[in-house]
């Protein structure tokens, strides 16, 4: 009888064809995120544990600071909680587009309030000291983070987007263009302009600091 | 940058995640090498912007984010007024504000809108407040009383509109106003009991009169396309005019029905005698309105004066003017004569 059950997943689990298990898969995200609009708590565990590490990777290559990456991080999920009523999203990318978007509000809002009330940073970047052997090599390590942290907030948000989701969050091109609402070729132009943008603004640093 | 390359930077993208060697990157698109070599090393310093959550915070902030949504849920199950203390303090705080802002600036504009014609901003807010009228005339009579007033009003600002040369929308839009309140107007007036009814007539029967003058005044001179519409909503008035003769006669007698000593025939009666009156006039080769066409002023009730004629009876010269022009638009728009073939 087991054997016979186990078979029966077999044929229908595994076996199904892979556009088939796709839909099955959106269908059933579509049915946790119908849950979660009714602040399901299971359906929002399992929604968190799916888009925290990519919430956290987006915004911590945005913020100079570790604090204030997982201040934001939480942030943004608590503005999801928030605004629950509110989401219109019916799959997996549709969702993540949603908290970047919540992500990029946060992120803006807090720069602001800085800039009206600047602090000094205690821990400017994010060091990684186990990882560095010494206290020179950190240093080296936090410089070259914050002029590519700055050279890429220097590109448009959108091929900010772009850059982060394709070489942060190794999106393929059709998951960010779904997860930004666009098409492949847009993000394939959007990624091209941004690399070179990316590209003089990096040798410009360098030629700065060599000369 | 081409599909190509763009294809190779995604392969050296995806074998340098697996850990192999720049070079051997290179060395599998040698075509792109020399463009793939400087975005390859652009690619290895977004990996600076890499950065994983630390196991012991993302713990905590998943404890924290639990502790919230318990907290929302139990926001969301709480019935609504323990949710928000004096919500119906709240609810009365918009309509207590905009009331504020009407009786301090509001009462202005309504009395400054009730001249407006509709190619001014503040017909908007006429029609606003000829709304909230309309909603608090609640029984028959005082709709009755609240379309007739509304009709008045929109004859008059037609008569305006005439003088001033307002133009054929603004024309248009008002007769269209005026003919639908009478017409409003007239199917209040049936439902109400006979008394009333004869309370009510002797304002009726002139306004359908004047009405009927200024659609004939319309039909000769506006523009052709007003001119139509003019022709159109006479034949309105006539069947507003015929539904009110049918309710006069359905009423029933008796003392209620008896009309005040001295009043009149019935308005709809009235009108109709007036309306043939006219039309036999119109009819005949020695005058009328037809006879008069493009030469007559606008016919108006003796106790408001015509603005398009002096005192002396002649007409102004701006209504001159305007005649002229009226003429000549017509003369142009006028369809082209019929073509014999001996001609």
């Amino acid at each position: 009888m087991r054997l016979y059950a186990e078979r029966a997943h077999v044929e229908t689990v595994v076996l199904m064809p892979t556009a088939a298990r796709r839909a099955a898969a959106e269908a059933e995200f579509g049915a946790v995120l119908a849950r979660a609009r009714a602040l399901d708590a299971a359906a929002w565990d399992r929604l968190y544990q799916f888009a925290f590490p990519q919430v956290y990777r987006y915004v911590a290559a945005k913020v100079a600071d570790r604090h204030d990456a997982e201040d934001l991080t939480e942030e943004v999920f608590a503005g999801a909680l928030q605004s629950a009523g509110s989401l219109r999203a019916a799959d997996e990318a549709a969702f993540l587009g949603w908290l970047f978007q919540i992500a990029r509000y946060k992120i803006a809002d807090r720069l602001r309030r800085q800039y009206r009330k600047p602090t000094e940073a205690l821990a400017p970047t994010h060091e990684v000291a186990d990882a560095d052997p010494t206290p020179e090599e950190a240093a080296l390590r936090a410089d070259a983070q914050a002029s590519v942290r700055a050279a890429v907030a220097a590109l448009t948000p959108e091929q900010q987007d772009v850059i982060l989701m394709k070489y942060v969050l190794d999106y393929d091109n059709a998951q960010a263009a779904r997860v930004m609402g666009k098409s492949p070729g847009a993000v394939n132009q959007l990624q091209h302009r941004a690399l070179a943008q990316l590209r003089r603004t990096l040798l410009k640093k360098g030629g700065e600091r060599d000369g | 940058m081409d599909e190509r390359l763009i294809a190779a930077l995604e392969d050296c993208r995806a074998r340098l995640a697996r850990g192999e060697p720049l070079a051997l990157c290179l060395a599998a698109h040698p075509e792109h090498a020399a463009e793939l070599r400087p975005l390859l090393a652009t690619l290895l310093h977004l990996r600076a912007l890499r950065h994983e959550p630390d196991a012991a915070f993302a713990a905590a902030s998943r404890a924290r984010f639990h502790s919230r949504l318990a907290k929302a849920q139990a926001a969301q199950r709480a019935p609504r007024a323990a949710r928000r203390p004096l919500r119906w303090l709240r609810r009365l705080a918009l309509p207590a504000a905009a009331a504020a802002v009407l009786i301090s600036s509001g009462f202005g504009l309504v009395t400054a809108s009730a001249d407006a014609l509709p190619n001014s901003p503040l017909y908007k807010v006429q029609q606003a407040h000829e709304q909230v009228a309309g909603y608090l005339a609640r029984t028959p009579e005082a709709q009755t009383a609240y379309h007739l007033r509304l009709a008045n009003q929109r004859l008059q600002q037609l008569k305006y509109a005439h003088a001033v040369d307002a133009g054929p929308a603004v024309v248009d839009e008002l007769t269209a106003g005026m003919v639908q309140q009478t017409s409003l107007a007239a199917q209040s007036w049936a439902t109400l009991p006979p008394a009333q009814q004869a309370k009510l007539a002797p304002k009726v029967a002139p306004l359908l009169k004047q009405e009927h003058a200024a659609l004939q005044w319309e039909a000769a001179h506006e523009p052709p396309r007003v001119a139509e519409h003019a022709a159109q909503r006479e034949a309105q008035l006539r069947a507003t005019a015929e539904r009110l003769l049918a309710a006069e006669s359905s009423a029933p007698t008796g003392e209620a029905a008896t009309p005040p000593a001295g009043a009149h025939a019935t308005p709809g009666a009235q009108y109709l005698q007036f309306a043939e009156g006219a039309q036999h006039t119109a009819a005949s080769p020695t005058g009328g309105a037809a006879a008069t066409k493009r030469t007559a002023a606008p016919p108006a009730p003796a106790a408001t004066p015509n603005p398009a004629v002096q005192p002396s009876g002649r007409l102004t010269p701006a209504e001159r003017l305007r005649r002229l022009l009226v003429e000549r638009w017509l003369r142009q728009h006028a369809p082209p004569p019929v073509q014999t073939p001996h001609s």
